[in-house]
């Protein structure tokens, strides 16, 4: 819109002033004095679109840049000590307050995630929580960092929902890469109900081994008493062949759109 | 290669709910308690392990909380009917969220759930929540419960929902205000600025003029009191300068100063008696009082600069104070019932 200003303004100008400009050289200012002027103000907005464009390029580095030194404040800060409690998670002998302390951790881990990439909100797809965790773990990382083959949008989860994917995601997938699994399938789907949707999360683990008996303080009813209190569901599919396939369902208010899975995040260990 | 076998944890889960209600001793039963928190049962399983024979009934957001008194159904609650008689509000619902003090209002506007007894639930009265739990405890008729999501404050939680079960079972009503044993107590603060002056409710009184609510959503904006001052001052010019105690001088400079001295007169002792007070209003037991301050040892040299003492307690709590909702609670103030304590 800027840039027809000026030859707007000239061309008025110039209708106004022809008629009243009956010599040549009068004719020549009329016309040549509304082109400079055009010209002038083309050139004048170009400058300033420069500017601003300038302006802009240089607030985002600057942005990119305080979230980089937050990242790496909260790595060296957080996430490096974090790391070594991890690793010594064996030693807490409390299940609960040992998978508590799991989550914390992945929640830190999440944390400098979202830091360094701008991020404003908590994790919560499945995508962004399988990155969390495996920034802790290079192998895992190689070997299961593509394992997401569905996911749902994060803007359109709600609280409930990143809640129960955060629970449900770490716990199942730190379980299956525990057990070496040698297949590792995370799908993360909704479809639409009266009142919101239905999601459904469905973790296919090949680790060989068969389920066990579920005993009341394993983390897996702690996940199916998760969902219930949601008024959802809670199966284990054992094929027998050392596949099993985890699936938690629960109705969500909101109906979040489908997200292709995304290529593994650059990572960001310090 | 072995069978398939096909797991329903669902199923088993119920099958605990039903035992956990079937083993309550006699005369206990499990009640409708409603949870508004942003996430679900999350710090490992708090709800689940302290209050497991009762029913949860999981809101996420004040909007939920709307939705759910206005009898519309929401999908992750189980089957109705629904009978709460107990709510366990998250101060906190998120970033940009309404939080648990609106939720709380909502509670106590309406008339199902006027008199419904409610918890805060937090993990800390740090910052400006503390401020937040002083106006829910005004809210809640005085005083209000406040517990952690932890395993020393589940059981008495627990104690709390049978003891309101027990009451609304021989038909008596819960007085809001009645302290919990072993919860944090938090009561309304009532300022009392002298010898002379009656006890005000702290809310009315930082927030009950025009010029007052514009001097906090100032300080909340660019936190300089000399600018928040006048600009409080240039909106409403109730700041009369005859009761600045200064003659007036020209000049922009001179005058906001004066607008400046006058606001810090007016909260200053205040903002004073907080900071040796300890700066909790938390921990106040419902009374700051200026004479309590002056008998601080310290209380000269701290008088000294009230500006200072202002713009701490406004950095602290100035965003909760110029919140439109927290403003306009002088002007709806709601008063459940009078406080009855049992003996």
């Amino acid at each position: 819109m800027r840039l027809f200003i000026g030859p707007i303004a000239a061309v008025v100008v110039s209708a106004l002033l022809w008629p009243a400009s009956p010599t040549t050289p009068a004719r020549f200012v009329a016309v040549a004095g509304p082109a400079m002027v055009m010209a002038g103000s083309w050139r004048l907005i170009a400058q300033i679109a420069s500017q601003v464009k300038r302006f802009d390029e240089a607030r985002e580095q600057t942005t990119e840049l305080a979230h980089r030194i937050d990242s790496r404040l909260v790595h060296s800060t957080l996430k490096n000590p974090s790391r070594a409690i991890i690793d010594e998670l064996a030693l807490i002998p409390d299940p609960d307050l040992r998978e508590g302390v799991r989550r914390l951790c992945y929640g830190i881990g999440g944390f400098a995630q979202s830091l360094a990439l701008g991020r404003t909100r908590d994790l919560r797809s499945a995508e962004e929580v399988l990155q969390a965790l495996l920034s802790y773990n290079p192998d895992w990382s190689a070997r299961y960092g593509a394992s997401v083959t569905h996911d749902l949008e994060p803007e359109d989860l709600t609280h409930r929902d990143a809640g129960i994917v955060f629970m449900a995601v770490s716990d199942l997938v730190t379980n299956a890469a525990l057990r070496s699994a040698t297949q590792l399938e995370i799908a993360l789907t909704s479809a639409p109900t009266a009142d919101g949707s239905m999601v459904k999360l469905r973790v296919l683990c090949r680790c060989g081994a068969r389920i066990g008996e579920v005993v009341p303080t394993s983390s897996l009813m702690g996940l199916a008493r998760l969902v219930h209190a949601e008024n959802g569901t809670m199966t284990i599919d054992d094929a027998g062949d050392g596949s099993h396939v985890f699936q938690l369902t629960w109705p969500s208010s909101s109906r979040p759109r489908t997200r292709a899975a995304a290529a593994p995040k650059e990572s960001i260990n310090a | 290669m072995p069978d398939p076998v096909n797991i329903d944890l669902t199923a088993r889960v119920a099958a605990e709910e039903r035992a956990r209600r079937a083993d309550l001793a006699p005369g206990e039963r499990g009640i409708d308690i409603l949870v508004i928190d942003d996430q679900p049962d999350h710090e490992a399983g708090w709800f689940a392990r302290h209050l497991p024979s009762h029913r949860r009934l999981s809101l996420e957001s004040v909007t939920e909380l709307e939705r759910f008194l206005a009898g519309k159904r929401l999908p992750n609650l189980p089957q109705p009917p629904y009978r709460p008689e107990l709510a366990i509000l998250d101060l906190s619902l998120g970033a940009g969220q309404r939080d648990g003090l609106q939720a709380l209002h909502i509670l106590r506007c309406g008339p199902a759930t006027r008199d419904l007894p409610a918890i805060l639930n937090t993990n800390g009265l740090e910052d400006h929540r503390d401020l937040l739990a002083v106006l829910a405890a005004q809210l809640n008729g005085g005083a209000i419960p406040v517990a952690r999501k932890t395993s020393t404050d589940g059981p008495s939680v627990r104690d709390h929902a049978r003891r309101i079960a027990h009451a609304n079972d021989a038909d008596l009503s819960w007085p809001l205000a009645k302290a919990v044993p072993g919860l944090l107590h938090v009561q309304e603060v009532f300022w009392h600025g002298g010898d002379k002056a009656t006890p005000v409710s702290l809310l009315a009184y930082l927030l009950d003029l025009p010029w007052k609510r514009t001097y906090w959503k100032e300080m909340a904006r660019h936190r300089n009191h000399q600018d928040a001052a006048f600009e409080a001052r240039k909106r409403h010019g109730t700041l009369a300068l005859s009761t600045d105690r200064e003659i007036p001088e020209p000049g922009e400079r001179k005058t906001a100063q004066n607008h400046a001295r006058f606001v810090a007169n007016q909260f200053g002792p205040l903002a004073v008696a907080w900071d040796l007070a300890g700066g909790h209003l938390h921990r106040l037991g419902g009374g700051l009082s200026l004479i309590a301050a002056q008998q601080e040892e310290g209380f000269p040299e701290f008088s000294g600069n009230r500006s200072a003492h202002l713009v701490a307690f406004a950095t602290r709590y100035g965003p909760v104070l110029a919140d439109p909702f927290v403003q306009s609670l002088p002007d709806h103030p709601v008063r459940p019932r009078p406080q009855r304590l049992r003996p």
